[in-house]
């Protein structure tokens, strides 16, 4: 662990602090029907996923899409692209004829509503697509997408006029594999956002199963794909250090990255959720070399000792100690890793009620996320059957304050009696309102946007702009403190199960209107501490000079 | 759960230690064993981890080990007078398994473990840690799902056969029982095989 003693703090607030939205500290709820709304409709999200195939045939078809949160137009309003499935030999039906169904991008209009951009954008797609991450990977202060396929994946640069350019040849990214997720990250503090693509497994349609004839195999019926690390040089091209950073690694099959600073020593680490297979967290030396120490730090197994199918980690301190917490979603039973003093992991599954609450869905997209403003993690988890295109309730789960959750999916809406075949979920602010939104994609089907009515308490976003550090502050660590009670959480890559979210750090506040301290530390090692801030708005923070 | 699994499973149910048997044509049954119970693979997994268990703890570990808390520690710690623990040996050897891909899983479980790790973490073993404290109850069998997973659970007594094991877990400055007695149950191994994939 290396000490933070470096950088410089400054005790600014104008101009390098904007305060982008005041809004209501109490906004009204918008109706009696339920915390969320499913407002899919009425904010003209049209976007269905392309199944191209009447049931679950084999494993590549049982995953689903998801795509990426961002303000690709800096307008402010966070936009919504969705990637899509199209026709894949061996894999979709042979008897399926259909045209794949584009990509989608759809820009935020700012009242509420979007308008389908994908066109003009440029981004209709191609192929069998799994995921999307956004992240300015050039600095040039506009929100980059890299889509993953199984195939090749893709890199588009935003021009900053609406458009997009698939520069994925010049930039020397475009793997081909069986790309299912990816992140962007900066594994050296260069100032540069690198790039880590998840692969899944090397598909091989003859495969069948042994214990199971009829039924489609299991992972381990097939070779892992070792994962792929892209170092970014800075001139907008980027070489694969897989090997050299030692991250490459026969034998894993995965099925989601979650890049944080376990430790907080001011480098990124990654998390990789495996399926059938013990899930890897990469520690990161601090010069972008990586060791895993999953098993020692014990968030490489479930409490009862199984590598299960493991989707996704989603992370935060969900006890209140200050400690970076991960919560996995499974086929199988999950876990709540919950960080301890030495920076070992207990898994708290049984202990935090989760077990019992998880007990009869499998999880895809799991969230960490405070609905209702209270200061404290709740959690939403995508469920979805594995074998069966049959729908299953997603959870609302409300953190008691301590760590445990009890199920509020009563109180969530309509949604959460609905069954559905989730996959991605991820959380995003579509209004700026400051009550956190989901965004839920599902197999086969709409993907789903829940406006939140309910929270009702103070909060406040940060939204990072780094300058000497990546633009996107990916990686700035934020201790903020209000009336004796501290928060910590970490700017990151908010990837979820196959879909990225708001990348804007939001903080519940409960009765606290006014914040007492704020440290920002950007990777770079400056610091920029603001004090006496306002609450109910979203704050532009910029990396200082020094 | 997929046809087939519900079929072993129906079969684990009632017990049956041959599944299915195979027909040796022109209608006459042959004797040749074409599956496996699940019971019987439970049985014969636990037997394997059992013996090494009890060979570990009466030719290896006779002593009362020092703490250990982590895989690191146990290996290497100047307190480990004897070695790692047979829980942190069983521990690690199923982590071993795990690593490359295994369709089965166990643990050491108990109502007052030293290391937390190995209490209850489902109901079932709630439930099967109570039916196999009982003298002489044996093993006991469930089903149970676990995230949306189904699983057989097979759940073994783990007896105090040695006096080592007794004056460790009675002497162990974290152990929050000490008055176990020979032959007393201080625990279960549980073995579980999925139901899907």
């Amino acid at each position: 662990m290396r000490p933070f003693s470096h950088g410089w703090i400054s005790l600014l607030i104008v101009p390098l602090v904007y305060a982008i939205s005041a809004g209501s500290c109490h906004p009204a709820p918008r109706s009696d029907s339920g915390r969320f709304e499913d407002i899919t409709r009425r904010a003209g999200l049209a976007f269905v996923h392309q199944f191209c195939h009447n049931r679950i045939a084999n494993i590549l078809l049982s995953n689903g899409a998801g795509g990426a949160v961002l303000d690709f137009d800096n307008d402010g309003f966070v936009d919504i692209f969705l990637v899509n499935w199209g026709p894949l030999a061996g894999v979709t039906s042979a008897s399926d004829r259909s045209e794949r169904a584009p990509d989608r991008l759809y820009r935020n209009r700012g009242d509420g509503t979007f308008e389908d951009v994908t066109t003009l954008a440029g981004l209709e797609g191609a192929g069998f697509s799994s995921s999307a991450t956004a992240g300015d990977f050039d600095g040039d202060g506009y929100e980059d997408l890299f889509v993953v396929t199984v195939g090749r994946s893709a890199l588009y640069r935003n021009r900053g006029d609406g458009t997009f350019e698939d520069v994925t040849d010049r930039s020397g990214v475009g793997h081909v594999g069986t790309g299912i997720a990816a992140a962007f990250l900066d594994i050296d503090r260069d100032g540069f956002l690198d790039l880590f693509l998840a692969n899944y497994l090397t598909f091989d349609p003859a495969t069948v199963s042994e214990q199971n004839p009829g039924a489609y195999p299991g992972p381990l019926a097939y070779p892992g794909e070792p994962n792929t690390l892209y170092r970014n040089r800075g001139d907008g091209t980027f070489a694969d250090v897989s090997e050299q950073s030692g991250i490459k690694r026969a034998g894993h099959r995965a099925m989601s990255v979650t890049p944080f600073d376990h430790d907080w020593d001011g480098d990124t680490d990654i998390y990789v959720s495996n399926d059938d297979t013990p899930n890897a967290l990469w520690f990161n030396d601090g010069t972008g070399h990586f060791h895993d120490v999953a098993v020692d730090l014990g968030v490489a197994f479930n409490s009862i000792g199984e590598a299960p199918g493991s989707m996704n980690a989603s992370v935060g301190d969900v006890n209140g100690d200050g400690l970076v917490d991960l919560f996995i979603t499974r086929l199988g039973y999950g876990s709540l890793y919950v960080q301890e003093a030495k920076g070992r992991f207990k898994d708290r599954m049984w202990a935090s009620g989760l077990g019992r609450l998880t007990r009869d869905f499998t999880g895809w997209g799991g969230s960490l996320v405070d609905f209702d403003n209270d200061g404290d993690l709740d959690l939403v988890i995508a469920n979805g059957d594995v074998f069966t295109r049959v729908g299953s309730r997603s959870l609302l789960l409300a953190n008691k304050g301590d760590g445990s959750f009890l199920d509020a999916s009563t109180e969530g809406g309509e949604f959460f009696a609905r069954k559905i075949p989730g996959r991605g979920s991820c959380v995003l602010d579509h209004d700026n309102d400051g009550r956190l939104d989901l965004l839920v994609t599902t197999l086969g089907g709409p993907a789903v946007l829940l406006g939140n009515q309910g929270a009702t308490q103070h909060w406040l976003t940060l939204d990072l702009v780094g300058s000497r550090s990546n633009r996107d502050g990916f990686g700035a660590l934020v201790t903020m403190r209000a009336n004796g009670r501290e928060w910590r959480a970490e700017a990151l890559c908010p990837t979820g199960f196959l879909i990225q979210g708001d990348r804007r750090l939001h903080f519940g506040l409960g009765p606290y209107s006014r914040i007492d301290s704020l440290s920002v530390r950007w990777p770079s090692g400056r610091t920029r501490v603001l004090e006496n801030v306002a609450a109910d708005r979203i704050l532009k923070v910029s990396e200082p000079a020094h | 759960m997929t046809r087939s699994s519900l079929s072993l499973a129906i079969l684990a149910s009632l017990g049956l230690s041959v599944a299915l048997l195979a027909s040796g044509g022109a209608g006459v049954p042959s004797h040749k064993l074409t599956a496996v119970s699940l019971k019987k693979m439970a049985d014969c997994l636990h037997a394997v981890i059992a013996a090494h268990h009890e060979v570990y703890c009466r030719s290896i570990h006779k002593g009362v080990p020092g703490e250990q808390t982590s895989a690191t520690s146990s290996v290497s710690s100047p307190e480990a007078t004897n070695g790692p623990t047979h829980a942190r040996v069983l521990d690690l050897a199923e982590q071993e398994i795990q690593t490359h891909g295994a369709e089965f899983s166990y643990a050491l479980r108990s109502a007052w473990p030293i290391d937390e790790s190995h209490g209850p973490q489902t109901q079932v073993e709630l439930d099967g840690l109570k039916r196999v404290a009982a003298p002489l109850a044996g093993a006991w069998y469930s089903e149970e799902t676990l995230g949306g997973r189904g699983y057989y659970t097979a759940i073994y007594p783990v007896i105090a056969t040695e006096s080592s094991c007794v004056e460790c877990h009675n002497h162990h400055p974290r152990s929050p029982r000490r008055d176990y007695r020979p032959k007393d149950v201080m625990g279960a191994i549980v073995v579980r095989l999925p139901l899907e994939f």
